[in-house]
């Protein structure tokens, strides 16, 4: 089977758990999109209810510079 | 020798005796003396490496042309006409090439460099037939033969004594024959002419007009502007020899001041920042507007002009930056390729000023007719909202006829962000707010606001430098500094000589010792807030503000709030109102302490002013900002408000990420077009934010 292109992929913190299931983080499919563009990533997340996590250094470092080039698309 | 040998036909004879009249024409010569360009040249053709030149391609015109003489106008066309694709023949009395040069130029130019320069006609189309005395039947002949014969002028004074010449073109009483008119150069205007003449003769033989685009040919003034302020007079190198040492000639190169205008970007960070000049922003920008599909690189260059019209003011033939960026930024918002984050800040904030938490329009306590009413702007009741109630207490008090308020955003913020429909409708409601009011002379604090009534409504208006002006300043206001300070104009006072005078008596009223920066008045630089560039490229607005602040040591005083309040942060910095009426306890406050104190004097001008009483918004979830986030805040445009968004839905749904290195919780909520992100910790009955972030692209599970 054809492995699925994924445009990032971040790994969980061990320290991080959901506040609400108090499962731990890990990585799972996620998908950003933007006017109209979809991305699908693998991010940090509950694996029971499914609460994703954005860390501050992608949103500020590869989102933020995909949004600036699909904006001036 | 680069740049002299493609421009030269004949550079070794052109370098030994031309007339040099650009000497003239350099702009040094207005101090002095201007660069010695011919010995220069001189120089480049004896150090310098001559190529012989290589024409790849010469499309071949198939038509054949004569010239009769060997002069250096008649060996100039030869030239011209050959690379124009020409079979040329040349016809001369001499009994070789160079001869009749050699003849000429004696003693002033050696026969080894004017055979060096015969070189050029080395593989060219051009043939020379030797020892052929002219005469009119030998020209007759030649015309017979050939469709346009270029001729010496002093040739055609003898056979056509009654032919005219057209100084312009070059063509003659006579068909099919062109010759040039005697002229004081007889050097580098020969050569010049000869190129003209292969023009006017190409131009005939393809049948297009001979005239049409020739304007500028040859030498003619330049526009470009290039000052000279700072340049010290200096003398010209003076060669030891008869010509210039290389070392003679690298010094004397070293005068060069480069010619340049720049005047604009001189005074301007922003123009500054793209590390080029207007015409080729203009060039990037037309680019950019008309490409239908691709990256746009010039988004963000349009967005971070402050529109203040300072370039257009200092240019010498008024080129306006701002209208360009301004007219592209209006084009992005309606063909939809305005890059949503660039403005939403500012329009959101424009929003929150004409919203409930400060809009208001009322008479005076107590009245109900107004003769004034006073409309502080949008970032007034933001930056300085004690002093803005100390304005409308005074001016209440001392103003006859009932001086209503209002407040509110004069729609600038739309304007600048080329939303033209949006400002429309901003101003619409002042408007109808202004009539219901009965049409009082509106007071502005702010010279934008002033600005903007005054070009797009029929409102009448006064500033409050005029009213003061009128009614003098308030009782126990006095001179009490002896301070020096520097005037910062205001951008919206461009075309306000009024205001910018009586500012400055003012300032002399209280007692201040005023001097103009370097750039003044109509010239003032942006303080970083014009045009929302603050908005759209924070670090471009930054360097706005330092180098307005840079100008000059000496504390500034200002008259418009938003200039106070950036300027403010870099140096000391007072507001013309401030010293008068007192000025608020923090006085560059946060982005979201000013929807604080638009909310608190929207507030306390009810209750205090009005007698209403005003239910206050209260929020359940108190927030503390933990150590440098309340920067971290501003530097990211994000409010504590958002803030206490997330919070409150993350305490509703208990959907939280904890971290337990930290015992801290991480929590996002999606408010309007953008998902806020914050980190924090639960303290007692507060909140501490440890930080925060945020995106614009949505995410969701895959």
């Amino acid at each position: 089977m054809e492995e699925k292109k994924v445009y990032e992929s971040i790994e969980a913190d061990a320290s991080l758990v959901c506040g609400q299931c108090q499962e731990p983080l890990v990585k799972g499919s996620a998908k950003f999109s933007y006017m109209g563009n979809a991305f699908p990533v693998e991010l940090p997340m509950c694996p029971k209810c499914k609460l994703i996590y954005v860390p501050e250094e992608l949103a500020l470092g590869r989102v933020l510079k995909v949004e600036k080039e699909l904006e001036d698309k | 020798m680069q740049v002299f040998q493609p421009s030269a036909t004949f550079g070794r004879i052109v370098s030994s005796v031309c007339e040099a009249p650009c000497e003239a024409g350099c702009k040094l010569s207005e101090l002095n003396s201007g660069i010695n360009i011919r010995r220069l040249e001189r120089a480049s053709v004896m150090y310098g490496q001559y190529n012989q030149k290589k024409r790849f391609f010469i499309s071949k015109k198939n038509k054949k042309t004569a010239v009769i003489g060997e002069d250096l106008f008649c060996l100039s066309a030869a030239y011209e006409l050959a690379k124009k694709g020409y079979d040329v023949d040349v016809f001369s009395e001499y009994g070789a090439l160079g001869e009749s040069l050699d003849e000429t130029l004696k003693g002033r130019v050696s026969r080894e460099d004017i055979l060096a320069d015969m070189d050029i006609f080395k593989d060219m189309p051009v043939v020379f037939h030797f020892n052929r005395a002219p005469s009119k039947q030998s020209v007759e002949e030649i015309l017979t033969t050939h469709e346009a014969v270029v001729l010496e002028q002093k040739i055609f004074a003898s056979l056509f004594a009654d032919g005219e010449i057209d100084a312009q073109t070059l063509q003659t009483s006579v068909d099919k024959i062109f010759t040039r008119k005697e002229t004081s150069l007889p050097i580098i205007g020969a050569i010049a002419d000869g190129k003209k003449a292969a023009t006017t003769v190409d131009r005939t033989l393809q049948g297009v007009s001979v005239l049409e685009g020739r304007k500028n040919e040859g030498s003619y003034e330049t526009t470009l502007y290039t000052s000279l302020d700072g340049v010290a007079p200096d003398k010209p190198v003076v060669p030891k020899g008869k010509e210039y040492t290389k070392e003679e000639a690298v010094e004397e190169t070293q005068r060069c001041i480069h010619c340049e205008c720049l005047e604009c970007v001189k005074g301007c960070a922003y123009l500054k920042h793209y590390k080029s000049y207007p015409k080729k922003y203009v060039r990037e920008i037309y680019n950019n507007l008309s490409i239908a599909a691709g990256h746009h690189t010039a988004n963000t260059m349009i967005n971070s002009c402050a529109l203040c019209g300072q370039c257009k003011n200092i240019c010498p033939f008024g080129l306006d930056m701002s209208m360009v960026c301004h007219l592209a930024r209006q084009t992005m918002v309606e063909t939809a390729k305005m890059p949503p984050s660039a403005h939403e800040f500012a329009l959101l904030d424009m929003e929150h000023a004409n919203g409930e938490e400060y809009f208001l329009a009322k008479h005076q306590s107590g009245t109900d007719k107004s003769s004034y009413l006073f409309f502080p702007g949008c970032q007034f009741g933001a930056i300085a909202p004690q002093t803005l109630q100390a304005i409308y207490a005074d001016l209440s008090g001392r103003l006859k006829g009932g001086v209503g308020l209002m407040l509110g955003c004069c729609g600038i913020m739309a304007n600048w962000a080329g939303q033209e429909a949006m400002f429309d409708r901003a101003l619409q409601r002042l408007k109808e707010q202004w009539e219901e009011l009965g049409k009082p002379t509106i007071v502005t604090a702010c010279t934008m606001c002033n600005s903007v009534f005054e070009e797009f409504t029929e409102m009448k208006t006064v500033t409050i430098w005029q009213v003061l002006k009128e009614i003098g300043l308030p009782p126990g206001v006095t001179a009490t500094s002896l301070e020096k300070a520097a005037i910062f104009d205001a951008c919206g006072a461009r075309d306000d000589e009024e205001s910018r005078k009586i500012v400055r008596d003012m300032a002399r009223q209280l007692g201040y010792e005023v001097h103009d920066l370097k750039y003044n008045h109509e010239t003032s630089p942006c303080c970083g807030y014009g045009g929302l560039a603050a908005f759209a490229n924070r670090q471009v607005a930054r360097e706005m503000t330092d180098f307005a602040a840079g100008l000059d040591e000496a504390p500034y005083l200002t008259y418009c709030i938003n200039c106070r309040d950036r300027v403010g942060r870099e140096k000391s910095a007072n507001h013309v109102l401030e010293l008068i009426y007192g000025k608020d306890d923090i006085d560059s406050p946060s982005l979201s302490q000013r929807r604080y104190n638009r909310a608190k004097v929207k507030k306390q001008l009810l209750e205090e002013v009005w007698k209403e009483s005003v239910m206050e918004k209260q929020n359940e979830i108190q927030i503390t900002l933990h150590e440098g986030v309340e920067a971290l805040l501003d530097e990211r445009m994000i409010l504590e408000e958002d803030i206490i968004k997330v919070i409150e839905q993350a305490e509703k749904t208990k959907c939280a990420i904890l971290d337990r290195k930290t015992n801290h919780l991480i929590a996002s909520r999606r408010v309007g077009n953008v998902t806020f992100w914050v980190e924090y910790e639960k303290e007692n009955e507060q909140y501490r934010i440890y930080r925060a972030y945020s995106h614009r692209m949505m995410v969701e599970e895959a």
